[in-house]
């Protein structure tokens, strides 16, 4: 966390909407802290459909179990206001992962939207990362999720073709991480994740794709066998 | 137990002998109890008067012969069998007149609408009539097990239509019409020695002309009255099984509504399963997961701070620590509710009490000091309260509760009250549905009263074995 991540997030206003007191107001103050505007929190998704009418916001973090029922509430509630309002980001955070949540979910466009583990809001500075990452109209897709598809997927012959590391750059671009962001996570240069990226597109037989939620559609599509 | 083959393994026999009733005594004089005997043992017939009339003849020998075929007169089954075939006679026709009254006047009335509040009446005087048969046998000592008849609720055409349609009404109607000619002809053959002796005695009759006048009809007729016994009881008996196939309850249609209300039971027993584990998986999810979570973002926060604001970062840690107390705390509520320890160390008054002591209002507990249970019984009694008392503090608002848990004959009773707001019911999906499942687990019976405004009874009763 530095000064220059603090100004980033100014004026980003947030709705957090989950049902555990706990942890909604743990998010609320870390997001404070980050320099987010948490304009509403709320317990349940029917105050997050009318919170999100008041106040317009540029990002919702919504917890997928909410009452009444605790099963998918969030969900439902974040697919509707992505339909109700394309232009704000939702990030959905859930106790475990499913693919077919995640399915569901990531099925349309999957810019400006995330779906990630609870628990990564643990570490504070990815969580953030992610954060910015869906705000700019990226995308945040759990490790967690991609490792289910890709374990799932019909894919596995053409995958096996893929060395270890273009692997490993296939899964951050699925998870929706920039060039940038990948040479982060991987200690690599720049020009060694292009030219990684450019092996497994090549390898794989898909058209190179600009920007990093356009490459994430791509690829998850692919995985799907689709 | 009717096995064929001699029972070699004493072992064996007596571990089957002690689920039954103790063995009448050998008479008396048989020669001391015939258990030593090798083989199979034979019992013999039970010592009914044996008439000898071989043999030397003497006053005394007659006086003796007419004790033995006299004696049965002075045993009062006798004379309550001859009062019942009498009884139940004379009252089938008096409740057959009364029937026929009713069911004319309902059934012909029923199309001006009138004779639907006559059907009940109808089957009353049916029932009634059942109930008196019953009542006269167990006066003879034979016991009948009435078949179940589903209540009517209310007066009208729907309770009137659906008594029509009860297939165990018309069952009673059936009997109270065949038993009208079955009565008389086991009334006639029961009392005929008796009458026929009276006929004798009292002349007149064809009979008495017939055998060739009082000579003769006297000591016929005295013969007669020690075979009457010897002739009542059975008949008396065999009429008692006519009535018990009519009114008596069908073993087989028993064991069927058993079979149907255990599947039921157990169909209960795993939803209450299921919902258990639901709320198990939800408490470590919404609860214990959540503060976990929770806890590690204080740390990561307290991390970036530790550098640039060690102020900041010391408040987030407190805070984590604080959190990891909560957790443990509901660790070992979570723990409590899957099994507790206490009530295997300590017993269901100490573990009660447990649950009690940490309840934010007062809660009182009386257990019976001398209660002992089984340990299927003492968890669903625990359960039950401990299920009960969440209930309350989490629903009903009440200011004070309590629980009684006391022995009722055969029976542990178990009475949880509060006085809260009331409106708890089996339906409600405040776990009534689960307790009741879990009481009729161990075949008990549970009943939940709580009218909206309160106050709230749970009252379970649990057989002891």
């Amino acid at each position: 966390m530095n000064e220059a991540a603090v100004t980033n997030n100014t004026g980003v206003r947030v709705i957090v909407a989950d049902d555990s007191v706990l942890l909604r107001d743990g998010v609320v103050r870390l997001l404070n802290d980050s320099g987010f505007d948490v304009v509403a929190a709320v317990g349940d998704a029917a105050a997050l459909l009318d919170a999100v009418t008041d106040h317009q916001p540029d990002l919702c973090v919504v917890d997928v179990r909410m009452p009444p029922t605790h099963t998918d509430e969030g969900l439902r509630a974040a697919i509707e206001i992505r339909r109700r309002h394309p232009q704000i980001a939702v990030l959905v955070l859930s106790q475990y992962v499913e693919e077919r949540y995640a399915a569901e979910l990531l099925d349309g466009d999957v810019a400006g939207l995330g779906y990630l583990l609870k628990d990564r809001v643990i570490d504070v500075s990815h969580f953030l990362e992610a954060l910015r990452r869906v705000v700019a109209g990226g995308s945040a897709v759990d490790a967690e999720v991609i490792s289910q598809i890709l374990g799932r997927s019909r894919r596995g012959n053409e995958l096996d073709r893929l060395t270890p590391r273009e692997r490993q750059v296939l899964e951050l671009m699925a998870e929706g991480l920039s060039n940038a962001g990948i040479a982060e996570q991987l200690v690599v240069s720049g020009g060694a994740v292009e030219k990684h990226i450019s092996n497994v597109f090549m390898k794989l037989d898909l058209e190179p794709e600009d920007g990093a939620h356009r490459r994430v559609l791509a690829v998850l599509r692919y995985l799907r066998g689709a | 137990m009717t096995t064929g083959t001699p029972v070699a393994a004493g072992e064996r026999e007596t571990a089957l002998v002690s689920d039954l009733p103790p063995p009448p005594p050998p008479p008396p004089g048989s020669g001391g109890p015939h258990g030593a005997a090798t083989g199979p043992s034979v019992t013999p017939p039970p010592s009914e008067p044996h008439f000898d009339l071989h043999g030397e003849w003497s006053w005394e020998r007659v006086g003796n012969l007419a004790k033995q075929w006299y004696s049965p007169l002075a045993e009062p089954n006798v004379w309550l069998n001859a009062a019942y075939l009498t009884a139940s006679m004379v009252l089938a026709w008096v409740f057959l007149i009364a029937l026929l009254v009713f069911g004319s006047v309902a059934f012909g009335l029923l199309f001006i609408f009138v004779g639907v509040f006559l059907v009940g009446a109808f089957f009353a005087t049916a029932s009634a009539f059942a109930d008196v048969s019953v009542a006269l046998n167990r006066m003879c000592g034979r016991d009948i097990d009435r078949r179940p008849v589903r209540p009517l609720r209310g007066v009208g055409p729907r309770s009137a239509l659906r008594a029509v349609s009860d297939r165990e009404r018309w069952r009673v109607v059936g009997f109270l019409a065949a038993n009208t000619l079955v009565a008389q002809l086991a009334f006639a053959i029961g009392i005929l020695p008796l009458s026929v002796a009276m006929q004798f005695f009292f002349g007149g009759g064809p009979v008495n002309w017939l055998l060739g006048g009082p000579l003769v009809g006297v000591p016929l007729a005295a013969l007669l009255i020690g075979l009457f016994p010897r002739v009542v009881v059975p008949v008396g008996d065999m009429k008692g099984r006519f009535d018990a196939w009519f009114l008596g309850t069908d073993r087989l249609a028993a064991a069927e509504q058993r079979v149907s209300a255990l599947t039921g039971q157990r169909d209960d027993i795993l939803d209450a399963v299921a919902a258990e584990r639901r709320r198990i998986e939800r408490n470590l999810h919404d609860g214990v997961q959540q503060q976990l979570v929770a806890i590690g973002l204080d740390l990561g926060m307290a991390e970036t701070h530790v550098d640039t604001s060690p102020e900041r970062a010391r408040e987030l840690i407190v805070s984590a620590r604080e959190k990891v107390q909560g957790s443990i705390g509901e660790l070992r509520q979570l723990g409590r509710g899957l099994h507790p320890a206490i009530l295997e160390d300590r017993g269901i008054d100490a573990a009660l009490s447990a649950v009690v002591a940490g309840a934010p209002i007062p809660v009182s507990v009386h257990v019976d000091a001398d209660l002992r249970l089984s340990r299927d019984v003492e968890e669903a009694v625990y359960f039950l309260a401990n299920e009960a008392i969440a209930n309350i503090l989490k629903h009903s608002q009440a200011t004070v509760a309590s629980v009684h848990v006391m022995r009722v004959g055969r029976n542990v009773r178990v009475i949880v009250h509060d006085n809260g707001v009331g409106g708890a019911s089996v339906g409600g999906g405040t776990g009534v549905g689960g307790m009741r499942a879990r009481v009729r687990a161990v075949d008990g019976t549970f009943t939940v009263t709580s009218p909206k405004g309160g106050p709230t009874t749970l009252d379970a009763e649990i057989p002891l074995s």
